[in-house]
């Protein structure tokens, strides 16, 4: 009963962090401005710079890190449970740099005005098919290591197919991209781009949602979990579908953010009592906090310089990506 | 630009008497550098060009694209330029020192035409090209041309000066230095970069843009029909809001990729811009 | 509850493995699956699981076969304890406990005080009590199999498939183990169990069924099927001695001491 308790108190810590956080973004940008006389101007029909740079400028960046962030980490936690690895994230099974080569394939060719919601459906086709890539590649029961090749070469292939892309495009902007794509940015969403993002995401989103206790019984086993009553193959269909249908729309906008679906669900693991179930909602809250927060950080550098989101996720998450394998090798 | 070839042929009639008493004019110019390949297809003979760069043809980038046609094209590669057995190579302010260093060893003339960001260096570089190609008159005119131009935008050009600025994909402006400021400046515009302090190419973030709160908002897109994150940037719904709902006005990049006598198009294209404003 | 599969069919990476297995099991009854390695048993056991599904038409559950059970239903009925089963994460020997009320509760349905009191009459059954709160890889070999011998009795199942629960276990772990699942039948429900050890088979089992080449060569009472003739056949082995009968051979000359280990109370 009272791990109930605390699993609730959790999710109401994280959930308090992340309001404190959103609202800080709201607040913090490269020039000060007041924003209580913002949030009353934007009520006005004839809205003042100030409620412009609070509603359109920065408002989009904090939705559009909290959706991105908590898509990474609730995936980073679904695939992680899925597939019992605790090195499973977007970032290493191929989801996130299929998304990219996806979403960079519709961009540039131009295809991306054919519809309103082209680019995020490129994002999704190039995440699934980068994510099946990896799966039929490490087979279900492959082990950490042949997961971790066969994400190695599937990424290793998105990046050069994006490379040849951006360097093939026909706008001449793009060939300076790559590292966008490779690493993130949320400095310049706008309220379209959010909007783009959020069908597939909450779609995505909803299909994960039931999904716990299935990742529960997956603890014990695949073959277990069947005589448990779980239907693997219908559990693994939904989570891939589910994955790259919020990663594709996420990072289709945002570009591959690392590490973010790596380093959450793992942090917050001991604090849900190691339950792949209870974990998904506390991993989404977490990387929404920690994409807010280095979205947040990024703004602190100086005006004028332009550090990605994602070099911030990265610094912090490469080091504990090889504390993980250290770890993982005792096992 | 019809003017120009007009000028063109009118005066290569009375000067071919004239230059036989000067030092014979180079008849196989090659030009590597999109700047000195304007330049030369303005102020030259055409039987004087023996090539010019591949840019030159491109008419997203070159004034001249017209005149252009029909000339052999390099691409600025050593072995390409031997085989056109040129007698004046002109480069440009960004051609590639190394380059340049082996045409000289090798005994070509090479001569250099600077990057030009005011009217007096656009002045000298016209008056440079002309003496080079033995037609110092042809550019006295278009300067002169130029100078009259300028002079009929800035007596039409209401007083009120209004607040603009260009914003360019990737989020960058142009500052104090820069041709977008001069021809800003002179078509009657404040130009808002320069007072926040941006000098040269800077990038702007969105929110001191907003705040610096532009009557206008120009930008001059290479390639426009293509797509780039950078370029989904100037669409941005915040960029019009600030403008009270008036468009961004593309000012095409050709004017101002090189410094030449079609800034005056662009001073002209902005001073039209600013009195639609009032 | 009773099981009754008829010719079995299962073939595993384009070999046929089981050839026309026909099984039974009784309420209340242990049934001891024996046989050489490579016989089928593992096999058959899964497919009365339901993980393999090569003729799971013609395993019939209460008289209906097992397509028209519903996935969930099956799962509360049948629990199967798997030959390399694990804990993927270090989670507390309780929640791995409790993972066996799982099939009986709905996506959002909250364990119950019922749910709660069987787990902790389980722990204490299976004599994990005093572990309840230990992460799973801090345990030794034998509270491992304890541990997941408890989530598979915290099913509450009708029937319970072992696969070799004994294996690697010292012989004191051994009988605790075989006890668990005696106590299972003995309150009604049933066990499948494969065995290497034929003594204990032949000690705890009312049945056992001797497959060879997946197919069954011998099935029924401990004394009808361990026969000379048998284990020559199936095993290619014989009694050293002649002097020794095949009942006074195969008998546990073994059991629990007066040092037992701590925890378990029976």
């Amino acid at each position: 009963m009272n791990t109930i308790d605390r699993h609730y108190q959790l999710i109401a810590l994280l959930g308090s962090i992340l309001a404190g956080f959103f609202l800080l973004s709201l607040f913090i940008g490269s020039n000060p401005i007041p924003v209580a006389q913002a949030v009353l101007d934007s009520m006005r029909d004839d809205p003042s710079v100030i409620s412009l740079i609070l509603t359109q400028v920065r408002l989009p960046r904090a939705l559009i890190a909290l959706v991105a962030g908590a898509t990474l980490g609730v995936c980073g936690a679904a695939m992680q449970g899925l597939l019992r690895n605790p090195l499973a994230s977007p970032g290493l099974i191929g989801s996130a740099s299929g998304a990219a080569m996806g979403a960079v394939a519709v961009l540039y060719s131009g295809w991306s005005a054919a519809f309103w919601l082209a680019l995020p459906a490129g994002g999704i086709a190039g995440s699934l098919l980068a994510t099946l890539f990896v799966y039929l590649l490490a087979g279900r029961n492959g082990g950490t290591t042949t997961l971790i090749l066969a994400g190695v070469a599937v990424n290793a292939l998105a990046m050069s197919l994006i490379s040849l892309m951006v360097n093939l495009a026909p706008s001449p902007y793009a060939v300076r991209e790559m590292v966008l794509w490779m690493l993130g940015s949320i400095a310049h969403g706008s309220m379209a781009d959010f909007w783009i993002m959020l069908p597939g995401t909450l779609l995505g989103w909803l299909m994960l949602v039931g999904t716990g206790r299935a990742l529960d019984a997956l603890t014990l086993g695949e073959e277990t979990a069947i005589t448990m009553g779980i239907n693997l193959s219908r559990l693994r269909r939904r989570l891939f579908v589910a994955t790259a249908l919020a990663v594709g729309s996420a990072i289709a906008v945002t570009g591959a953010i690392g590490f973010v679906g790596l380093v959450v669900p793992h942090l917050l693991r001991p604090l849900v009592g190691h339950q792949p179930g209870k974990l998904l909602p506390a991993s989404a809250l977490g990387g929404a906090i920690l994409l807010l927060a280095a979205d947040i950080a990024v703004r602190l550098f100086p005006a004028g310089t332009e550090i990605k989101v994602g070099v911030l996720t990265s610094l912090v998450g490469a080091p504990f990506f090889l504390y993980l394998i250290v770890q993982s090798r005792r096992w | 630009m019809g003017g120009y070839r007009a000028y063109s042929v009118f005066l290569t009639c009375i000067l071919v008497y004239a230059g036989i008493s000067k030092a014979q004019p180079p008849s196989r110019v090659v030009s590597i550098n999109l700047c000195s390949d304007q330049l030369l297809l303005m102020l030259a003979r055409p039987r004087q060009i023996a090539s010019i760069s591949r840019l030159a043809l491109e008419p997203n980038s070159s004034y001249m694209s017209d005149a252009a046609a029909g000339f052999p094209v390099n691409d600025a590669k050593l072995e390409q330029l031997l085989s056109l057995d040129p007698d004046l190579i002109l480069a440009g302010g960004y051609s590639s020192p190394s380059l340049i260093r082996l045409l000289k060893r090798l005994g070509y003339r090479v001569e250099i035409v600077p990057s030009s960001v005011n009217l007096e260096q656009i002045h000298s570089n016209i008056r440079l090209v002309a003496r080079l190609v033995g037609d110092e008159d042809l550019g006295e005119t278009i300067i002169e041309e130029m100078n009259l131009r300028v002079h009929q935008i800035s007596v039409r050009s209401s007083s009120t000066r209004n607040r603009a600025l260009f914003y360019q994909p990737r989020g960058y402006t142009s500052g104090s230095g820069t041709l977008q400021d001069l021809a800003l400046t002179l078509a009657g515009w404040r130009n808002l970069s320069a007072e926040l302090g941006v000098n040269g190419y800077g990038s702007l973030d969105l929110e001191s843009l907003l705040i610096s709160n532009p009557d206008q908002i120009f930008t001059s897109a290479y390639a426009p029909e293509t797509d780039s994150v950078a370029q989904r940037q100037l669409r941005h719904p915040a960029l019009a809001w600030v403008t009270g709902n008036n468009p961004l006005i593309d000012i095409p990049y050709r004017y101002w990729i090189c410094g030449g006598p079609m800034l005056v198009d662009a001073v002209e294209a902005l001073a039209d811009a600013h009195q639609r404003l009032h | 509850m009773k099981l009754e599969g008829k010719e079995l069919f299962q073939s595993l990476g384009g070999r046929p493995i089981l050839k026309g297995v026909s099984v039974q099991v009784q309420e209340g009854e242990m049934l001891g699956l024996i046989g050489p390695n490579g016989a089928g048993k593992s096999t058959l056991l899964k497919l009365m699981a339901g993980i393999f599904t090569g003729s799971s038409n013609q395993i019939l559950l209460d008289g209906r076969p097992f397509p028209e059970y519903p996935v969930i239903d099956r799962g509360r009925k049948i629990a199967y304890l798997g030959q390399e089963g694990t804990a993927h994460w270090p989670i507390t020997v309780e929640r791995i406990v409790a993972l066996g009320r799982l099939p009986h509760l709905g996506t959002w349905q909250k364990p119950t005080e019922e749910d709660h009191s069987i787990i902790q009459r389980t722990l204490r059954q299976s004599g994990l009590s005093h572990l309840a709160s230990r992460p799973y890889p801090t345990l030794s070999g034998g509270e491992k199999a304890r541990v997941l011998m408890a989530r598979a009795l915290a099913v509450e199942p009708e029937l319970l498939l072992a696969d070799e629960p004994v294996a690697a276990l010292d012989p004191s772990h051994q009988l605790e183990m075989m006890d668990l699942l005696r106590r299972h039948c003995d309150q009604g429900g049933s066990v499948v169990v494969v065995l290497h050890d034929l003594r204990l088979a032949s000690h705890y089992c009312e049945h056992l069924q001797l497959l060879l080449d997946g197919d069954t060569l011998s099935v029924g009472t401990p004394d009808q099927v361990l026969t000379t003739e048998n284990l020559d056949r199936a095993y290619g082995i014989k009694l050293r001695s002649d002097n020794l009968s095949i009942t006074e051979a195969f008998a546990l000359t073994w059991e629990h001491g007066s040092s037992r280990t701590p925890g378990v109370d029976n």
